[in-house]
């Protein structure tokens, strides 16, 4: 079992960024939305979406931890505990976007006038209203918190109990939770972004959407966690300096490297799909994405989310590296942001319209960072909180003491 | 001669990581001598054996007369008329080109992932994996309505200023297709070098002693031998890992790049690679099954394999299920009338009841895996993986024919039946299959020996050597034996 003497210093820094980060969000949010509710309403949402991606990324591969029993799972397992409870925070945080939703502010199925004139959306609106969007996403929160809870109390029976055979069992028991838990969460992820995202278009829907959030948010969790236990490790931290292995990195750097072909594997079949149908109602979703301003950032994306982590982490000597794979991490961190917003905010703006001039790009621009920033540092201060309650690493797993005392 | 290593159960635990994969007492001696006479002795061939080669000779037959049938009088004696041009080739072709993927991804991805678990299966697997694309083939082929043409898919230089379409998901079939087939048949044959070099060494027949002799290129079992053949291994398994996910995301573009109702769907690439996988799974549980029982390699095909086996086909199928569902919600919450109806064709049109069974075959009844009794209990996992192949060719059927039947303009609807003459052909790919893979049974090991070896020594931690080890096919991780 494995203590932490002290608190890591790169975790103090992030307890005290998330505050920081709190009150300039909340400054800029306010200063930027000056233009209307409307854009506050907007930036809320991106803001929500990219940090919900973070917990559900971490909610999944917590189970995938589990299910798997894996040795990489270890330096990161307390990281993803600590994201997925974030879920409690996020769904406080859904406050906004419910009366953005009751206000008419956000979503083109509750604006009256627009359902009224659009046969489709009054077809959809026995889904798409708010009292059953509200029910559908805190029951769907209810039952991932649910799950959380079980996840992180039988971690600790395996972690604390000396018992071997009960830390087996418990080991057993977990991956028993995780296996329904990871299909429960599959769809039930699948209705919230069809709901928080998607139904932002009037028409616009794809079947492959879920996986699509899905492997970004594994990325973004994922890469999380890696920038974090390798700069520790780097810093020559507790017990991260020993357990961050050269191939420890190795496994992370191949996972990663896993995670960026399938998401340029979902992102390239659905593109290809819509290209060659052409039909209005799917390809407007590329062609909104494809011009102006956008056009920059999704050559941007697929740049640095695909082919540069694909070209770095091929290399098994950089993998091994855990500077290397911090920075191959980092990278995909920070185009998962740009991402998540090309996903959201062109379903409101016109970038390259005649209509948005420059000071309201910057005013929009300001609100989104301004809302990022605050529930990110909201969700950064629970996340230090809750790692300042136990110790920062997982216990490995019995079943995989035994094959590494074998192997030595 | 002593030809035994004898393996000390004093050596310390077993590694948790292969327990689990062999049992009873092995030796190098026992592994080499059970698998290797299964292929050098008639006399292990039983009733079972000779039921099953003359099942599929028969039914090969079939495929015989079918074709001829069809070469002198055209496809028009199948049921495929306006406007279902596809029909039953294009539904066999998808669904023998999707059982070779777990082949594909038992001797490639696993071996990638070093998962020692696909040792036992990985050589029958990948059989399995060229018959079945050796089935697929012949459909796309014949389906041109003019074989003898059939070249001109390629983009040789001809005269005639033709030049294949180069946007159409049909052709990347072609090149999807072949490179999948000629990567697994090399990837088969150079992993058979060292088994066949065993068989060499183990034969007595002379004849025998000199076919395996040939097949066996001159493997010596040196060191240098043993290292070009991991690094071909390894870029062999890298290089089929993509076709695993490319060749079915190709076979699915066929449906959903065009804009037919039903077949276009942004879920398809991973949801037929799944689908392929799915049915993978079963047909090598429908062949391991038997296999194991009537040439008594329980030892070697373990409870464990068939756990894998079992949980890997549950997973591919809750992903079929995730497409199952995810289809039918957005169908309904699209609002887009032409989806809908196609949707509440498919439930309830004229094949309802093949919907319906096909979530039965692949949505429900798989749902008993769940079971750990169950994925341990050969009756049932027999069952459970006819079941689903079932359900995978009844979702091939669904989806190709319900979508044509109902096109664009209703004047041109239609109703789809086979003639006897697809059905023959169907029949006459499985008995293709079956007696190919009962020839290969009898001429080549099952169960790739050398990798075995490899896991007695894994399985037993170091092994003490009392004599030279009899075979030159000796894997590298053990101590270099000079060859005979």
């Amino acid at each position: 079992m494995v203590n932490n003497s002290g608190f890591p210093k790169l975790l103090t820094r992030i307890g005290i960024v998330g505050p920081v980060f709190a009150v300039i969000g909340l400054v800029l949010l306010l200063a930027g939305s000056g233009g209307g509710v409307s854009q506050f309403y907007h930036a809320w949402i991106n803001g929500w979406i990219f940090w919900m991606s973070l917990s559900t990324g971490c909610f999944g591969l917590m189970m995938l931890g589990a299910m798997v029993r894996a040795q990489w799972v270890q330096p990161l397992q307390r990281f993803f505990e600590a994201g997925a409870w974030n879920y409690a925070l996020l769904a406080i945080l859904f406050v906004p976007i419910i009366v953005a939703a009751a206000t008419n502010h956000l979503f083109p199925w509750a604006h009256p006038v627009q359902v009224a004139a659009d046969p489709i959306l009054a077809y959809r609106s026995h889904w798409f209203n708010t009292p059953f969007l509200t029910v559908r996403t805190y029951l769907m929160f209810t039952v991932f918190l649910v799950f959380i809870r079980m996840l992180i109390k039988v971690g600790k029976v395996q972690d604390e109990h000396p018992d071997i055979p009960t830390r087996l069992k418990a080991g057993s028991l977990r991956a028993s939770i995780a296996a329904p838990g990871f299909l429960i969460m599959v769809l039930l992820i699948t209705l919230g972004v069809t709901d928080w995202i998607m139904s932002l278009d009037p028409h616009w829907y794809s079947t492959m959407y879920g996986f699509l959030f899905l492997i970004g948010a594994g990325l973004a969790a994922m890469t999380f966690g890696v920038i974090l236990a390798s700069q520790m490790a780097i810093e020559n931290e507790e017990p991260f300096k020993e357990l961050v292995t050269r191939q420890m990195t190795r496994d992370w750097g191949n996972l990663l490297l896993m995670m960026t072909m399938v998401w340029a594997y979902f992102s390239i079949s659905q593109y290809l799909i819509y290209w060659s149908g052409n039909l209005p109602e799917e390809v407007t979703f590329y062609i909104q994405r494809n011009a102006g301003t956008f056009a920059w950032v999704t050559s941007a994306i697929v740049i640095c989310q695909f082919f540069l982590p694909f070209l770095l982490l091929l290399s098994s000597r950089l993998k091994r590296r855990p500077n290397m794979i911090r920075n191959a991490a980092i990278l995909i961190f920070l185009t998962r942001i740009v991402e998540e917003a090309w996903n959201v905010v062109p379903m409101f703006h016109s970038w390259h319209g005649a209509d948005s001039g420059l000071a309201v790009q910057f005013q929009g621009l300001i609100s989104y960072l301004g809302a990022w920033l605050l529930i990110g540092g909201l969700w950064l201060i629970l996340f230090t909180r809750y790692l300042r309650k136990g110790s920062l690493v997982g216990s490995p797993d019995p079943q995989l003491v035994e094959v590494l005392e074998h192997a030595h | 001669m002593d030809n035994t290593r004898h393996i000390s159960s004093s050596n310390g635990p077993v590694d948790p990581a292969v327990a689990g994969l062999m049992e009873g007492e092995q030796t190098f001696e026992t592994v080499s001598e059970r698998l290797a006479s299964i292929v050098l002795r008639q006399d292990k061939h039983k009733l079972p054996w000779w039921i099953m080669l003359g099942i599929g000779f028969v039914m090969y037959n079939l495929l015989g007369i079918a074709l001829t049938k069809l070469l002198l009088y055209g496809v028009g004696i199948w049921g495929i008329d306006e406007p279902v041009g596809w029909g039953w080739a294009i539904i066999n072709f998808v669904w023998w080109i999707g059982i070779g993927h777990a082949g594909t991804l038992i001797s490639a991805f696993l071996l990638l992932m070093r998962q020692n678990w696909r040792n036992s299966i990985n050589r029958f697997a990948e059989a399995m994996t060229i018959f079945a694309v050796l089935c697929a083939g012949i459909y796309p082929v014949f389906h041109t309505g003019r074989p003898w043409c059939a070249y001109w898919l390629f983009p040789y230089p001809n005269i005639l200023g033709m030049w294949p379409g180069w946007r159409s998901p049909l052709l990347w079939d072609v090149f999807a297709v072949s490179t999948y087939a000629s990567v697994s048949i090399l990837f088969w044959l150079i992993g058979l070098i060292p088994d066949f070099a065993t068989l060499r060494d183990r034969a007595e027949n002379v004849v025998v002693k000199k076919t395996y002799g040939v097949l066996s290129l001159g493997w010596r079992g040196a060191a240098e031998h043993w290292q070009r053949y991991e690094t071909a291994s390894l870029i062999l398994a890298g290089i089929s890992t993509p076709l695993v996910l490319s060749v079915h995301s190709i076979i699915s573009f066929d449906f959903s790049i065009g804009i037919v109702p039903g077949w276009h769907t942004a879920i398809s690439p991973p949801y037929f690679v799944a689908g392929a996988l799915y049915a993978g799974f079963a047909m090598v549980i429908i062949l391991a099954v038997p296999l194991r029982k009537w040439y008594h390699l329980e030892d070697y095909i373990t409870p464990k394999h068939m756990d894998w086996c079992a949980k890997l086909m549950l997973t591919s199928g809750l992903v079929v299920l995730y497409g199952y569902m995810s289809e039918c919600f957005f169908s309904y919450l699209s609002g887009n009338h032409i989806e809908i109806r196609m949707m509440e064709l498919r439930q309830f049109g004229p094949y309802g009841a093949a919907y319906w069974f096909l979530i039965l075959c692949n949505g429900v009844i798989p749902q008993l895996l769940w079971i750990p009794k169950v994925r341990f209990h050969n009756g049932w996992l027999f069952f459970i993986s006819v079941v689903v192949s079932i359900g995978m060719w009844l979702e091939r059927y669904v989806i190709v024919v319900v979508s044509l039947t109902r096109d664009f303009l209703p004047s041109s609807w239609g109703y789809f039946a086979p003639t006897i003459w697809d059905i023959l052909m169907y029949a006459g790919t499985i008995g293709q299959f079956i007696f190919l893979f009962f020839m290969f049974v009898r001429v080549m090991p099952m169960i790739n020996i050398f990798e075995m070896r490899e896991l007695v020594h894994k399985t037993h931690g170091h092994v003490h050597s009392s004599a030279e080890e009899h075979s030159a096919a000796t894997p590298v991780s053990l101590p270099a034996q000079p060859a005979e």
